[in-house]
């Protein structure tokens, strides 16, 4: 297969071909890394900004986040879906997370997203990310192409070395991911390491690659998360990840620094053990947080 | 005068200009939904064209009110001025005048005469004119608004994304690229250079003679020329005129008698230059009793050879006797990518109203809608096909339907999406991953937009998805198409992963639906739905 193997970069699909030019730049470590390892703190309320603010509180703030960063927020918004049919981020708790940066002293703020509908301004406007990101004065990037990405390493793949991630992530002093809670038909549930698939360019390659789990995890041993907000407020369960289908309101907001952890929390909303979601234990196996549920503190605000 | 008549052709020019332009989605950023960017319709030039319209009109045999009024005015307007649409308004004319400056030098070394041949062009219309009436119209290819358009989509504007595309690259000049008039990603489109060629082409008539496409071949200039024999206003020469020809020698369209008096109404396109000539001060361009015009002086036998060329075409191309072979009212001629945009008429109806003026494929935001070549035989040539492994059909998308100018697409809601079958995915079992290795691979079900992919394993049982431990583990399920779900968008086909310039899974046009009217296609999804778990209901 043409795009297969671990040798990603050379399979752009339309107009641009070929992976972005370049040498890849060594990856920065985690600001929080070694902070709050397998501690996920879980805000619940009918309203969700109400969730976050609380979950943000028991997990400290963004005190992390110094004067005059750079921050990238990374919410999942892939799909030509309103925020009731549960496929993308809420967008009010992307609203709140800005707000909540440019309190913690944040400079630039970015939303990135690389939708999978198109026309990506569509997608965002259907979404309600579009209108947030613009209301709360963030720059707003979509319709990336391919010069928007730029190669990486990946020392640390067991199948994956090298891909590529979006040049406003690779250049932010803050990255934040934003995802979704929901059903995937693939993998199960799409949480917070699968929603780093929109900051790669070339997503047919791991569809087509050996083992997309194993990609998920690899790709998330080279992207620094400085913390992970994840949205639970309302889910998806069924027909994922697009839908639509039926959801349910857990009302959660799941904040933590541990990628792994915050993933292996939420399998618990669609009544799933961790080692359901391939990923999960992947991740874990590479370090890159807690997978295990009886490891995992959880704290409740 | 001459300065006001250059000033409006500038103007109607920058308003094509602009329209084309803003043939472009405008995205409501409170909800989504899209609209046409334009200040007036974009198609206003195509609409107010009255060879495009009454073609259209004859070949489809259908009275459309509202194609009809729109091409009211400029009739008006050559009742009273004769072809001033020619010289003030069209913008393939302005385009001309300006080469035609451009290739003087040539011109002039080549001869000393200019050479046209007037009379050709009423042979043509009456080609096109005869190849409407047999149902496969030939409008399309010499029509000078839609061949402008389409030349301007096709030949033109994917160059201009890429180049402005690559200039936006340059620190502070991020702002030149604007995601709404140009698609998602980089604009292509097949047989664009033939299209740019065309118009070359014309523009480079220069060479024999001013205006030569006016003159010679353009089937509007003929239709307009015919309407035209007796306007209100025409140049007048009066009594001090004494024969310097002087107007004669200058005249681009050749309109004027060799003794510089009489005016061939038909040709005269009303841009002043005489009157601002003449020594003498003699010529009006003015109202009153009719003066006996210029001879057409039509060849009848070449005449009926026009005739005779669009009625070959007309009843070759057309459908007219392969419609004798069809059953169940579905065309049997047309070819197996030939899908057509959603709301389009039935094939028939289709290519006879389509005129190919490129809008569709100008807006469609994903650059899916192509000019077809083969797809559809000789008589389909530069219509849209849906190229879903170029781009899908946008779920939340209508707009193609909204500039059609001549309702080949109809308009249609996103709701009314959901049962207007333009095809069907067909899997390929030898090279979908899942049926030919047994890997987990489900792009095609996570992307589609109305859930048409379900899952059976080995016994025949449906399945929900085939996952097991990790994705490693061969597939347990195979993926079928629901057709009552399948519309055929192609977004499966876009977004699969495996093969190179074929997916694993394409829309085929077996699943077209378009002889059914929107109803009829509603009622046959109700009668063969099945409903399944976790998939959302009939709406």
């Amino acid at each position: 297969m043409a795009c297969g193997g671990a040798a990603i970069g050379g399979c752009g699909r339309g107009a641009d071909s070929g992976g972005p030019g370049g040498s890849a730049a060594p990856g920065r470590a985690s600001l929080t890394a070694g902070k709050g390892k397998g501690e996920v703190y879980v805000g619940k309320d009918a309203d969700p900004v109400t969730a976050l603010r609380s979950a943000l509180a028991a997990a400290g703030g963004l005190e992390f986040i110094r004067p005059g960063s750079r921050v990238v927020l990374k919410p999942n918004a892939a799909w030509s879906r309103t925020p009731a049919q549960a496929a993308n981020t809420d967008p009010r708790l992307l609203s709140a997370m800005i707000e909540l940066c440019r309190e913690a002293g944040a400079g630039k703020i970015t939303i990135f997203e690389h939708t999978i509908d198109r026309p990506a301004a569509q997608v965002l406007a259907v979404s309600g990310i579009g209108a947030a990101a613009r209301q709360g004065g963030a720059e707003l990037i979509y319709g990336a192409t391919e010069r928007d990405f730029a190669p990486i390493e990946v020392p640390r793949g067991r199948m994956m070395k090298r891909d590529t991630l979006a040049r406003a992530v690779l250049e932010a002093d803050v990255f934040i991911n934003m995802p979704k809670a929901k059903h995937h038909s693939q993998t199960q549930l799409t949480l917070g390491l699968k929603n780093l698939m929109g900051v790669n360019f070339n997503r047919q390659a791991w569809h087509s690659g050996p083992d997309l789990n194993q990609f998920i995890a690899d790709y998330a041993s080279a992207v620094a998360v400085d913390l992970t907000v994840m949205d639970a407020s309302r889910i998806l369960l069924t027909n994922g990840p697009k839908g639509p289908g039926k959801t349910r309101e857990p009302g959660e907001v799941i904040v933590s620094f541990d990628p792994v952890a915050a993933d292996a929390y939420a399998c618990g909303l669609f009544d799933l053990d961790p080692s359901a979601v391939g990923y999960i234990g992947k991740a874990a196996e590479l370090g890159l947080g807690e997978g295990t549920l009886s490891n995992i503190v959880v704290r409740r605000a | 005068m001459k300065t006001v008549r250059r000033v409006s052709q500038l103007l109607f020019l920058l308003l094509f200009l602009v329209l084309f332009f803003q043939t472009a989605r405008q995205i409501d950023w409170a909800d989504g939904r899209m609209s046409v960017g334009a200040f007036l319709p974009a198609d206003f030039f195509l609409r107010i064209d009255p060879l495009l319209g009454w073609t259209a009109l004859a070949a489809s045999r259908t009275f459309l009110v509202s194609v009809a009024l729109w091409t009211v005015p400029v009739l008006l307007l050559t009742l009273l001025f004769g072809r001033a649409f020619c010289g003030w308004i069209c913008p393939l004319g302005t385009l001309i005048d300006g080469a035609d400056k451009g290739v003087r030098p040539i011109r002039e070394r080549r001869t000393n005469r200019e050479r046209s041949w007037p009379r050709l062009k009423y042979y043509v219309l009456a080609a096109v004119a005869a190849s409407a009436l047999l149902g496969s119209q030939l409008v399309w290819l010499l029509d000078p608004i839609a061949l402008t358009f389409r030349s301007l989509t096709l030949g033109f504007f994917a160059p201009l994304d890429r180049a402005v595309h690559a200039l936006s690259a340059v620190p502070g000049l991020g702002w030149m690229e604007s995601p709404a008039v140009f698609p998602d990603q980089r604009a292509a489109y097949g047989s664009g250079f033939a299209a740019l060629l065309m118009l070359a082409a014309i523009l480079a008539g220069g060479v024999l003679s001013r205006r030569f496409w006016c003159r010679s071949l353009c089937p509007l200039g003929a239709l307009l020329g015919v309407v035209a024999r007796v306007p209100l206003f025409r140049r007048r020469v009066g009594t001090g005129c004494n024969e310097c020809t002087l107007c004669q020698r200058d005249c681009k369209m050749d309109a004027i008698g060799a003794k510089g008096k009489r005016t061939s109404t038909a040709e005269c396109i009303f841009c002043y230059s005489c009157d601002e000539l003449c020594p003498q001060g003699a010529i009006r361009m003015a109202p009153g009793k009719p003066e006996k015009s210029l001879p057409l002086d039509l060849n009848r036998r070449r005449l009926v050879t026009g005739i005779g060329v669009g009625a070959v075409w007309g009843l070759g191309a057309s459908s007219a006797l392969a419609r004798r072979s069809t059953r169940d009212g579905e065309s049997r001629i047309t070819g197996k990518w030939l899908i057509r945009p959603p709301g389009s008429a039935a094939e028939e109806l289709f290519t006879e109203r389509c005129v190919r003026c490129g809008a569709c494929m100008k807006i469609c935001p994903t650059n899916g809608l192509q000019p077809a070549l083969s797809e559809g035989g000789l008589g389909a040539i530069w219509t849209p096909v849906l190229m879903p492994r170029v781009g899908e059909c946008s779920q939340n998308c209508n707009l193609c339907g909204e500039v059609c100018p001549t309702d080949a697409i109809e308009s249609f809601t996103i709701p009314e999406k959901e049962h207007l079958f333009i095809g069907r995915a067909v899997i390929n079992r030898s090279s979908c991953v899942v049926w030919e290795s047994h890997k987990q691979c489900l792009v095609c079900d996570e992307v589609c937009s109305y859930s048409a992919i379900y899952w059976l394993d080995e016994s025949g049982a449906e399945i929900g998805h085939p996952t097991g431990e990790g994705d490693a583990e061969p597939s347990q399920g195979f993926p079928y198409v629901d057709p009552a779900r399948c519309v055929g968008c192609g977004i499966c086909e876009y977004n699969c992963p495996a093969g190179g310039p074929d997916a694993a899974i394409r829309v085929t046009r077996d699943g077209d639906k378009r002889h059914l009217s929107r109803e009829e296609q509603r009622a046959w999804q109700a009668a063969n739905w099945t409903e399944r778990e976790g998939k959302p209901p009939l709406r």
